[in-house]
């Protein structure tokens, strides 16, 4: 089934290449051709780790050819590939274009533009602010730097601002903005008087030449924190000219501004057009994305404007074949993954193997090595949490070919230049289908061909989508999640935009900062929002605009202190804990301390093969109700807890599974806090009490967690597509004997992701039924991809689990009263401490000991 | 997770042998007596909290509470962990005094008693091929309270570390039983104030510690006169392995 879009109706000759007009393009395209030495077009295929030699079988064989030596594939999906299609070009007359620039273009590109170019320009043109959501590969690059390169012929002082969400991604395009501007002579004459015209300001930029770059730069490539940071807190001292000159502001990747990240961009990009406002500037916005759903309604909430969008509808690029499969062997998915993925590098094909996580890329790395006596060097792992060396070294290797197979993660989706990929393998269904497309991108691009192979996991949901392969291409992106409304984040927000008007908060434009800051103001001014954020002298100081905790921490080894790389406070708890073996660019350290105080993680290099897993438990706290459905036996309500989690258990294993060590206790781990919003449905005492008489109290509790990991893994199915990153689960029993289950958002405060499951509760628990019944295992403990949790020390037991799904079916069938309730709070969400039972000193309410005396606190 | 049974901890904790006053950290306000029965061991256990029994006068003092405990001959048993193994041969020394053991070897890393077992770090992995019954507990004995730093890493294959703490956290998860392992009890001469109870509890693998009041530490069975050094020492030695 075609994607949506795509011009299925183009079929192209067997056998078309686009190598001329692709050179000619390179530079805009942004990609490197890979170098055909003559002796490579013999059909010959290697099998051994030197760089084989190409064969003249098409790609898409390849990949089928590969997957079928495997023993054991089973093919669930084949569909019909993709493409090739034609390009569809417009001519750039009607541009407008400065004389210099039109001269450019029309050497470049003799046929014109493809038709989405020409329409995105000419709307960028006209000042109308554009999003651009086109397939991977369509020349996105190019709508946003004419533009600005024309807006520099016409007036030498005019500056643009690009906005990118890594750094990786700036140095990426900041080369060939460079390149492209030394095309058009007055630009390149600009260039030459002006060294730092176009430059990249941020973390990475030498502080001996930020000064420069702040007096000279016209064209700046940078990411949120920069900007908020700094040019936005000192736009009255070093950025005045470049803001009130200030023409375009580009916005690449913008589905990278969800969640989190994507809510405090949106206040940030406010709070940036407040500034130009003072410097009397109004710049056009430009974003581009690859895969995103309602792509204008996304631009219009993360910047408070009015987009016109030139979707996938309008796409007229080039594109090369492009073929899915899914398939699974007998093997263990891992396993089947990364054989695969071998066998295609081994063909000489260069192959992104898209892993579930950090741990698992490391994981196939490791085996990897562990089978070839170490040495692969054509093999790598890229993931966070990597040096920007490491990250450049594999980049760079991969346009160059030295690098044929990368395990990666998610961090490899996004559009850093890494030359032409043959062919993707995603190990486990992606979380998202912007993820899956974004993914699917890497391959076929610039119409050269390219071969897909989705692996299903063992989850409730692959398992799910492995059988009904079809609903899954049929499905639309996820909407990108993000709500300006959180309170925390427009408090910190309301206190720098204040901040940058100079203090007075009479002077903030409400109009452009949009209604939630302006409530914030009324309330300020009515007196009755009096918090320490508005009184902080460097309010910027304290708004983490990525992540959920209080910084990273730094991952050091050997005598000197040397940093591998970092860690979210999330990811501590998960893979660095104490003595955990931590994987990291295919070698095993182990974990022998973590400092809270100094935010360090002290590795040590393990030289065996064993692997561990941490358990981990939750506990949660219900801070207030809002919206409540009370039916006889249970209740349904919208939430706002505190989620704790800590670390209980940490197992050592060796290769043949045999536990070999394990450490109880939290080993000194710091908890992790997160306040949120969730739905939650609450099992009444009455209906808990005679579960637990039927099925045994421990029969109950781990049905009830069962039940909490199926719903939270069908969630996406209900609910609307959504990224599994954003949300999780939990489960317990409550002191005054009820039990609940808790979906909340990953995200401090929440983004309004969860609470869609209030309404949907009945779906949901119809899915999951249907998902327990129709599961193939004919244990009553059952697996992996129904109720079997790998993470926790637990049996589960289907018969239990359905006896609790169907209980809260029935419930649902009785008289229900929906109430919303205002200032319903369960305790004050403003109590931080209480006084420990013992000892009376003051702890925090997160705390499980009292620090004094060493006292359990109670929940 | 499976935990420890009923049973299982009586058989260990029959009587409470290590008593003493509870008190806050900070201000040493008391808050109640501490005893090492069955029912705190549990928890203490399950919860992965220790005890830090800080301002014991002397060393001296230390071996000789370990002496009561193993006078007692009822419950589990004791692993008491000199700090070093100058430490270990002062505890020898007193341990043995006028037996003609003592005069055989210059120095001993482990030794055993009826319901204690002395030994250092670098043996405990040891300990764990030896049958020696049940065990109620770790007693660290490390009197300025230092061994928690002694923590030294390896960068190469080849290279020697030392990392006390770790041998005694991966002694202790050995000896576990589901979620619940035998307590870890620290006696040092500095009281807990001055000491950085949460590193110390940290490099232990420790939620939390309970703070105990060394000069009011109680060992042996309840009712037992405080005695003098009993010069009969070499009866006691019925299974001893001196090495």
């Amino acid at each position: 089934m075609p994607k949506k879009g795509w011009a299925s109706g183009e079929i192209a000759r067997k056998g078309w290449h686009l190598d001329s007009d692709i050179r000619q393009m390179r530079p805009l395209l942004g990609f490197q051709l890979p170098h055909r030495p003559a002796n490579l077009k013999a059909k010959t295929v290697s099998t051994s780790s030197t760089t084989p030699a190409l064969d003249s079988t098409s790609i898409v064989d390849r990949v089928r050819h590969a997957c079928d030596c495997l023993n054991g594939t089973t093919v669930h999906f084949d569909p019909e590939p993709e493409g090739p299609t034609h390009g569809v070009f417009s001519d750039i007359d009607s541009l407008g274009l400065h004389p210099e620039t039109f001269a450019m273009v029309r050497s470049l590109f003799p046929q014109g533009l493809y038709r989405h170019q020409h329409q995105a320009i000419a709307e960028v043109m006209t000042g109308q602010h554009t999003v651009v959501a086109t397939r991977t590969s369509s020349g996105k690059s190019l709508i946003y730097s004419l533009p600005v390169i024309d807006s520099l012929c016409q007036n030498s002082d005019a500056s643009s601002l690009f906005l990118y969400p890594q750094k990786a991604l700036a140095n990426d395009q900041y080369l060939k903005l460079r390149e492209f501007g030394r095309l058009v002579p007055s630009v390149s004459q600009l260039i030459d008087c002006r060294p730092y015209l176009v430059s990249r300001y941020d973390g990475a930029t030498p502080s001996d030449i930020r000064g420069q770059v702040r007096d000279e730069a016209q064209v700046i490539l940078t990411n949120p924190d920069m900007l908020h940071y700094s040019m936005l807190q000192y736009h009255d001292r070093h950025w005045k000219r470049f803001f009130s000159n200030l023409r375009h502001v580009v916005i690449d990747e913008c589905h990278e501004y969800r969640g989190i990240f994507g809510t405090n961009v949106a206040h940030i990009l406010r709070r940036l057009r407040q500034v130009c406002h003072q410097h009397r500037s109004d710049p056009t916005f430009v974003a581009t994305s690859a895969t995103i759903h309602e792509p204008q309604t996304h631009m219009e909430r993360l910047t408070g404007l009015d987009f016109k969008c030139v979707g996938a509808d309008l796409d007229g690029s080039r594109q090369g074949v492009r073929k899915f499969w899914m398939a699974s062997g007998e093997e263990h998915f891992y396993d089947y993954g990364r054989k695969l993925a071998f066998k295609l590098a081994e063909e000489g094909l260069t192959v992104l193997a898209f892993c579930p996580g950090r741990v698992a890329a490391e994981r196939m790395m490791a085996r990897l090595l562990s089978n070839h006596d170490n040495e692969l060097p054509f093999v790598r792992v890229y993931r966070a949490g990597l040096t920007g060396a490491e990250r450049e070294e594999i980049e760079s290797g991969l346009r160059d070919k030295s690098v044929r197979l990368v395990f990666s993660t998610s961090a490899l989706e996004l559009g850093i230049d890494i030359g032409e990929v043959d062919a993707v393998v995603c190990i486990g269904l992606p979380n998202s289908m912007m993820s899956l497309w974004q993914r699917a991108g890497r391959a076929a691009r610039a119409g050269k061909d390219g071969g897909i192979v989705l692996i299903p996991g063992e989850t409730p949901i692959d398992t799910y989508y492995a059988n009904h392969p079809e609903e899954l291409f049929g499905k639309d992106n996820e909407p990108l999640v993000l709500s300006t409304a959180n309170r925390r984040v427009v408090c910190q927000h309301y206190a720098c935009a204040t901040a940058e008007v100079g203090g007075d908060e009479d002077s903030l434009n409400t109009e452009i900062l949009g209604e939630e800051v302006e409530s914030v103001k009324q309330a300020r001014s009515d007196g009755k929002m009096d918090l320490d954020v508005f009184y902080r002298a460097d309010p910027h100081m304290h708004v983490n605009i990525r992540s959920i905790g209080e910084g990273n921490y730094k991952l050091v080894f050997g005598r000197e202190d040397e940093a591998i790389g970092e860690i979210d406070e999330f990811h501590l708890l998960r893979e660095s804990y104490r003595n955990a073996i931590y994987r990291h660019g295919g070698k095993a350290y182990r974990v022998k301390d973590v400092i809270r105080g100094k935010r360090k993680v002290i590795l040590e290099r393990d030289y065996s093969w064993n692997e561990t897993r941490a358990f981990i438990n939750k506990k949660i706290k219900l801070k207030r109700r809002h919206k409540v459905a009370d039916y006889d036996r249970m209740m349904l309500a919208t939430v706002d807890i505190n989620v704790t989690e800590f670390l209980v258990n940490v197992t050592e294993k060796d290769r043949s599974g045999k536990v070999v060590n394990s450490w109880n206790g939290n080993m000194g781990m710091p908890t992790h806090t997160l306040p949120t919003e969730a739905s939650m449905i609450r099992l009444k005492r009455p209906l808990w009490d005679a579960l637990a008489a039927e099925l045994g109290l421990q029969d109950a509790r781990s049905a009830l967690h069962s039940c909490e990991r199926l719903l939270w893994g069908l969630f996406p199915t209900v609910s609307g597509p959504c990224d599994k990153q954003d949300f999780s689960s939990a489960s317990e029993v409550d002191a005054d004997g009820s039990a609940s289950i808790y979906l909340y958002d990953m995200v401090y405060d929440g983004v309004g992701l969860s609470v869609l499951a209030f309404d949907r509760v009945p779906e949901l628990l119809d899915k999951a039924i249907e998902r327990l019944r129709e599961c193939g295992c004919d244990k009553d403990a059952g697996c992996f991809r129904c109720i079997a949790n790998p993470h926790a020390n637990e049996i589960s037991s289907k018969r239990a689990t359905l006896r609790v799904l169907l209980s809260l079916r029935e419930s649902l069938a009785s008289k229900c009263m929906v109430t919303e309730v205002e200032n319903d709070a369960i305790a004050s969400e403003f109590v931080t401490t209480k006084p420990c039972s013992a000892c009376s000193t003051m702890v925090k309410v997160s705390d499980r000991f009292c620090s004094n005396c060493g006292e359990k606190q109670s929940a | 997770m499976t935990t420890i049974s009923e049973e299982d901890l009586s058989e260990r904790y029959p009587t409470s042998l290590i008593r003493g006053a509870r008190i806050a950290r900070l201000g040493e306000r008391y808050i109640g007596p501490a005893a090492s029965d069955a029912t705190t061991c549990r928890a203490l256990g399950e919860d992965q909290v220790g005890w830090f029994i800080g301002g014991v006068p002397t060393y001296d003092r230390m071996i000789e509470l370990m002496r009561r405990v193993d006078d007692a001959q009822v419950g589990g048993r004791w692993i008491v962990v000199p700090a070093t193994r100058f430490l270990a041969d002062v505890a020898h020394q007193v341990w043995m005094e006028g037996s003609q053991l003592s005069k055989r070897k210059a120095s001993c890393t482990m030794w055993h008693g009826d319901r204690v077992t002395f030994c250092v770090p670098e043996r405990l992995s040891k300990l764990l091929t030896i049958n020696h019954g049940v065990i109620a507990g770790i007693i660290l004995l490390d009197p300025n309270c230092i061994v928690h730093r002694g923590r030294s890493f390896g960068s190469g294959k080849c290279r020697v570390v030392h990392d006390r703490p770790q041998l005694i956290v991966d002694f202790k998860a050995k000896l576990a039983i589901g979620r619940w392992s035998p307590p870890l009890m620290i006696m040092s001469i500095h009281k807990a104030a001055a000491v950085a109870t949460d590193t110390v509890a940290r490099n232990y693998g420790l939620d939390a510690m309970h703070f105990i009041e060394g000069s009011s530490l109680r060992c042996g069975e309840i009712g037992c006169l405080v005695n003098e050094k009993d010069s009969d020492i070499s009866g006691r030695m019925a299974n001893s392995l001196v090495s």
